[in-house]
Parts: C-alpha cells; structure tokens; sequence
C-alpha cells in the first residue's frame, strides 16, 4: 500500500495536478514509503488551469461523513463507519480522505480505526492518501508513516545495553524464584523490590 | 466373599468407616453369603468383611479379584477409581460371568460405555441393580499375552542421533518377542536399518500429521503389545519385568518420565507423562475440524486451539484417576485393538492438542488412562514450553495442583543444551530471520556469539527486532511470528500468545522490541533457563552422557530426593533404591564405543 500525504495549499492549487502526480507515483509500484506532496511540490510540476477541477475516479470521503460534533473543538469519530468502510477496500485502487479543517488528535484516531479495520484484509488498497491542513502536513505525514507499518527504529548501544541489563535480571529472577512470585503481600514485596532494581539499574550511565 | 476396598488416606477421597459413606445393603451381604464376590467401598451393616484391601489407589490393580459372579455395590458413586477396577474386574472374569452393579444410581454406568457394549449385555435393570452378562471376551483379551511387542517410533528426515538412541534401547530390552516399525523414513545417520520395518512413508509433511502417523503404526503392529513413543523416550532396561509385574489387560498406560536437566543427575523434572485438564472438558468455545463435519464440532479445531489452551494443564499424580486423563503422546502402552477402537483424530496435527482430545474421547468411550509404576522413562530432551524453568504445575497426591521443582535448580551445575538445535543450525536461523526481515543497509552484524551467549542472544535479537520492518496487517504479521518461532525463538510459543502477539503487534501498533522482549517471557525464560551459555548443543550428541561417578552419585541422591518427594512429584512402588534404580536403568549413556578416546 503506497501512502500520501497531502498538504491542503497542494489540493487547493490542482486536485488533478495531485492526481496526475500520485498516478505517476504509483506507477513505481508496492512500496511502504509515505510521500508527501505540498504546495511547492506541485509548483514545481506546474499547475495548469484545467488541473483545479475535481480528479476522476478518486474515492474522496470528507472526514466530516465521519464526525459528529461536540461542543468542545474537534468533534468525535464514528468509528464503526471508519472501520466498516476501510475492511470494504480489499484490493481498492486508492482512498482518499480530506481532512482538513480537522486537529492531529483525530486525524490520529482515524489512522488507528483506519488500521484496524484494514487489518484482516488479504489485500490492501492500493493507495491511500490523507489531504490534511498545511500546518499539520508535516507531522501527520509522520503518524501516517507509523500508522500502518512496523517500522525499524535501531536501538543506541546503551539502550540495548539497558534493555539487555533489564531482561537479564528478569531471567536471575525467574531463575531463583519462578515467575510464580507467590500471592497477596509477599508478591508486592518482591515485585517491589524488582522494580527498585530495575529502576536502578536504568539509571547506570 | 465380601471384599472391603479403602482408598488410600492421602488421597483425600472418601473414608471407609461407618460414618463416611452408607453401609453396604443386606442384599448385597446375603449375594455374598450366597458364594458371589461383592466389592465394595462400603463396609458391612453388621459383622467384619471377609477380606480389607486398604491403600487403594489408581496404580494398583484388581485383576485378582474377579470372579464368576461379580457384585459391585456403589463403587462409580464412592471411587474416583470405578473406572479402572471396573476395567480390570471386566477384562478379568470369564465369558458368562455375571456382573450385577448395585448401589448406584447413575443413568450412564461405566460398564454401558461403548468398549464394553459388545461384551457386556444388559440382561435385567430394575432401580439400584443392573445385571450385565460377559458373552463374548472384551476387545483387549483378544490380544492377551505380554511376551510380544511392537515398539512404533513417529519419525522424520532430520538428524537421527537420538532416535539410534531410542532404538538402541529397545533392542536391549528384556522382550522376547519384538519388532521396530517406523512411521517415516529417519536421518541419512540412522544406524539400525536392518533391525526395523519402515511404514507411513506416503504421510506428507510438513505439517506433521503425528496422529496419522500413529494410527499407521497401529495399523501395522503385528505383534498384539503396542508401544508407540517418541524419538525422545528412553524406555528402562527392565521394561519387560515392568510390563509383567504390572499385568495384562491394561488400557491406555504409560510410564512416569523425568527429564534430568543437568549432567550429574540432580536436577530432575518430571516431563510429559499423563497429564489432566480439569476445563478441557467443559470448553464451550468450539469449530470445526479440519474435515468441516458440521456434526462434530470440536474444542479441539484448529480456530479454537488457542482458547483450549487456556483450559489448565498439569502434570497428574499416577495414584489418582478422574476421566479428565490423557496420555501427554510421547509414549503410549496398550492392546493394538485397543488402539484401533480409538485412534487418535487423523485431522489434528502435531501439537494440536491430539493426545488430550484422544484421552478423553478414550475415557468417554470406557477406556481410562493410567500410569504403570513399576519403572519409569527418560527424556532425552525436554521442549521448555513443558518444562518450565521455574518448574511445571503438577498434582500433588491430594489433588492440588501447585508449581513444583527441585531444590537443586538454581544451583551452578553442568547443564545439558537447552533446545534441540544445534549452535550452527541457531545461528543459520537467525541470519535468516534477518535477512527476511531486515532491510540490506540496516542489517546489523551477526557474529557466533549470537547465538553462544545467552545474553549476547538477547542483545542481538532486541537489535534485529528493531530493525524489521513490516506491514501491520494480519497476514503478513501472523508470517513474521511464525518465524519468529521457528528461526528466533526454536521452540513451540503456546497458541494464546501467539494470538496476544499478532493483536499487540498487528492491531494494536506495539513494536517488536517490546511485544516480543519486554512483555513477553519467551525468550526471557531462554535466558533464565541457561544464563550464560549452552543454549544451543553442538551436536545431539550432547544429549547424552558418558558413565561417570558424578553421575553414579546424583542418581543415587535424586533417587533418594524422589523418594522422599514421592507423594508430590512422581511416585514408584518401591524405596529410594527402587527410585536409583528406575532412574539408573532408564540413563541415556553415550554408546560405549563413542565414549572411547
């Protein structure tokens, strides 16, 4: 599944421009990868007139479908219809959500119930892209990286090294006592006391 | 003759006296005045029984007491034991005895069951007392006699170290009469071609279909005694005194096994024997086998193994019996025809929790399980999702079911590998593993010590795990873990983890690192299990030790040990030399020759 980000100055300058470019995007086949598209990207690919009018064959859900309003800002999401709606999308060529106008927390709660409900399928869209205010671009173009795949993230040294200390000693202890530490007031002791170990030993340089 | 049975005290199961259980009827004393044999768990309203059997318990035998004129008052109602004095007392009395059960007023006797229909008739029924007639000899006398065995070993093309081991074994054992079948073809190192008949050749694996394998031996057994066990079980050098000394129309029976973890033999578990599920039975989340047969839906279907998992395992105590018993698979003793009346189901793979689902569709059908107690096995290796580090749950004499393990756990002796891997093949894996998973320019070095130092393991797999990179959706995450399994971890992770861990991982976002190491023990337990190194085995020969007096020495004191622990842990007849003595007879040495300079 190919991922876009798209900035709402980028939209707002040429949907078909953005779709042209997507569509050229697409062409460089599966890739896990998001890119994000702003306004000087499509600038830079120059914008014509004809390319302002609505892209064809998009499946554009405005966000507003799923949210209902509260009095406080941000409104609430209807998260059966998020989910109901991505587990329909086996093998769909692309979804497109508008959601701007719309704060990181939702958009962050979406892109969960996005992957839930994307989560059974035996084959995922093609393509999704997330149209998104400008000020927000940049970091929903992160969470949107995160969102549906594991990504590698390389531990420093000393974090190994403490996670490698904090596993240690939890093997000491399973070794000496079993991970069945007893019951009731003797089980919080040691529980307690493992985690002042632990907490001391995390604090090692 | 009016026989008075009493249970053994410390099993906590109802007491003989007058004030624990109802007195026995005068009918029944009159049956008995009259020259029938009447057993019963009841003492007599007036007077002394003729004979007391006190002490009674699922290992012993009542194959003596029969007669041609059975009268058994109460005893599925008073004894958790009706199941196997039943058995016996069946198996034992002549065609045209007379069995009448009185005292209990259950509507399903144990004698109705469907082992027994064909031989037994029902001849009169009136309330407290039915009649039954033995018309024709029970499926098992049909293969009476203990001086033949077929010895069927489930095998598999990988290295056959330990199976030269096993089958070296039976060739020395005390059996007059015996033959070696194979369900599949063994290792190029296999050494005993000659000695065994290979069958089963056209089963496919992998998956490993161990219950068709199985029924295949049985199928193939020529000789009447089936000993189906695994390429890890070392029977004792005095098997066939055991198999005599415990006696003929046995149902499903094992030996105890242990599993010494240690080189000097001082620290011993017990591991896979005869297990028992008290919630296995009453599951209620069921799916369909792997035939689809919309008529029999199953707790033991592959959509629902890891719910019945969670039903509670523990190892049981050979001296009690309840019909929720089974034969933990790696070894098995019964009739060849009681083996084809209850195969096991040909539609569960290996590790699907096939020997607990024929277990209890044994004991329903009137086949219990049980223990023999006259010697016990070894285990070459032990997989360490049975055998905790911290000990395994077992049930102790009186029923409850606590963690046990032996004082000398923690102490710093010489170990046996951990897993049936070799250091080289471990090491194979994890470069393969990485290679799968992480991308070319991230891919951390991989060097032996990976997989020679248990910590240095844990580093180095924390390091790749936050490394890989993956599509957070089902199939591809259900693949990683599979992998994961057989590549990182090199053991069986139970079925409701792996379930949690495609959840956490896949639905719920969780990195690796932290679904796999800091919030799941698995490979913790590695760690705890072997803290420095020995993980892996250089070779299967490692499994195996030569003679030794340390190891002379630790027989002797974790016979005295087991002894001493006998009511919790693991329980021969006999005293702590009896105990050495099973442990001695069972050792798996290093064959003389190999141990030469």
């Amino acid at each position: 599944m190919n991922l876009y980000c798209v900035g709402a100055g980028a939209w707002q300058a040429g949907p078909r421009a953005v779709a042209g470019l997507v569509e050229r995007l697409q062409a460089r086949g599966p890739s896990g990868d998001v890119v994000l598209i702003d306004a000087a990207t499509l600038a830079r690919d120059g914008t014509t007139a004809d390319a302002r009018g609505e892209p064809a064959g998009w499946d554009l859900v405005d966000l507003r479908r799923w949210v209902h309003a509260t009095r406080t800002p941000g409104g609430t999401l209807d998260l059966p219809a998020v989910r109901r709606h991505a587990s329909a999308l086996a093998g769909a060529p692309l979804l497109a959500i508008d959601a701007r106008g719309f704060l990181l927390p939702l958009v962050d709660e979406l892109l969960v119930q996005l992957r839930i409900g994307l989560y059974g399928l035996a084959q995922d869209p093609r393509a999704l892209v997330l149209l998104c205010d400008d000020a927000l671009a940049l970091e929903a173009t992160a969470r949107v990286a995160q969102a549906f795949h594991i990504r590698a993230q390389p531990l420093d040294p000393a974090a190994l090294d403490r996670l490698q200390r904090r596993l240690g000693l939890r093997a000491w202890l399973m070794r000496l006592g079993g991970p069945s530490r007893g019951s009731g007031r003797w089980s919080r002791r040691v529980q307690r006391v493992l985690e002042r170990l632990q907490r001391r030993l995390e604090r090692r340089p | 003759m009016l026989i008075q049975l009493v249970h053994l005290r410390g099993l906590g199961y109802p007491g003989g006296g007058r004030h624990q259980t109802l007195a026995l009827p005068e009918a029944a004393q009159a049956r008995a005045a009259a020259g029938a044999t009447v057993i019963s768990f009841r003492p007599p309203a007036r007077g002394r029984p003729d004979r007391r059997l006190a002490g009674v318990s699922a290992t012993d035998r009542f194959t003596h007491l029969a007669g041609d004129d059975l009268v058994l008052v109460g005893l599925e109602s008073d004894s958790p034991l009706a199941p196997l004095i039943l058995w016996d007392l069946a198996h034992a009395a002549p065609v045209g005895a007379s069995l009448t059960l009185m005292g209990d007023h259950l509507p399903d006797s144990h004698l109705l069951r469907p082992y027994f229909a064909p031989a037994l008739q029902l001849e009169r029924e009136t309330p407290g007392e039915r009649v039954l007639r033995k018309i024709r000899p029970l499926p098992a006398e049909a293969d009476r006699g203990l001086e033949a065995w077929t010895f069927g070993i489930p095998v598999g093309p990988e290295d056959a170290t330990l199976l030269n081991a096993v089958v070296r074994r039976i060739l020395d054992l005390d059996i007059p009469v015996k033959e070696i079948v194979l369900c599949g073809r063994p290792g190029a190192n296999f050494a005993h071609w000659e000695q065994v008949r290979i069958v089963g050749e056209d089963i496919p694996a992998p998956p490993v279909r161990i219950g068709a394998k199985k029924n295949r031996l049985a199928q193939e057994a020529s000789h009447p005694n089936l000993c189906i066990l695994h390429d890890r079980v070392l029977l004792p050098l005095d098997f066939g005194r055991a198999v005599r000394r415990f006696g003929d129309d046995y149902p499903f029976t094992a030996f105890q096994s242990v599993f010494f973890d240690d080189r000097w033999h001082l620290v011993p578990r017990r591991y896979s024997d005869m297990g028992v599920s008290l919630r296995a039975r009453a599951a209620a989340a069921k799916g369909l086998r792997r035939d689809n047969d919309a008529a029999q839906p199953s707790a033991f279907a592959p959509a629902t193994l890891a719910l019945t998992e969670r039903a509670g395992y523990a190892f049981a105590h050979p001296r009690r019996h309840c019909a929720d018993r089974y034969l933990t698979g790696s070894l098995y003793l019964c009739k060849r025809s009681v083996w084809r009346l209850c195969p096991q189901d040909e539609t569960l793979h290996w590790v699907e929790f096939e020997d607990v689902e024929q277990g209890l569709r044994a004991a329903d059908a009137g086949i219990p399980s049980r223990i023999n107690p006259h010697s016990l096995t070894q285990s070459l290796i032990a997989r360490p999702l049975l055998a905790g580090v911290a000990g395994a749950h077992a049930e102790s004499l009186s029923g409850k079911v606590k963690l046990v393990r032996p004082w000398s756990e923690v102490l710093p002796l010489p170990r046996k590998p951990a897993l049936k891997a070799t250091q080289d093949a471990a090491w194979r894996a994890l470069q393969q593993f990485t290679l799968k998973y992480v991308r070319a320019e991230l891919r951390p070095p991989l060097p032996p010590r990976a997989v020679l130092d248990s910590r240095a393991r844990l580093r180095h797999v924390a390091d790749i795990l936050a490394r890989v990179e993956l599509r957070a959706s089902q199939g591809p995450v259900r693949a990683f873990l599979r992998d994961y399994e057989r590549w990182v971890v090199m053991d069986q992770i139970p079925y409701s983890t792996l379930e949690d861990l495609a959840q956490r991982i896949g639905e719920a976002g969780s990195s690796p690192v932290r679904a796999l190491l800091e919030e799941d023990d698995t490979l913790v337990q590695q760690v705890a299990r072997r803290p420095r190194r020995g993980l892996f085995c250089r070779s299967l020969g490692d499994f195996m030790q030569p003679r030794s007096w340390p190891l002379a020495a630790g027989t002797l004191l974790s016979g005295l040990y087991l002894y001493l622990r006998r009511r919790d842990w693991l329980y021969l007849d006999g005293g702590p030399w009896q105990y050495a003595q099973a442990l001695r007879r069972s050792t798996p040495l290093v064959p003389a020759r190999e141990a030469a300079p």
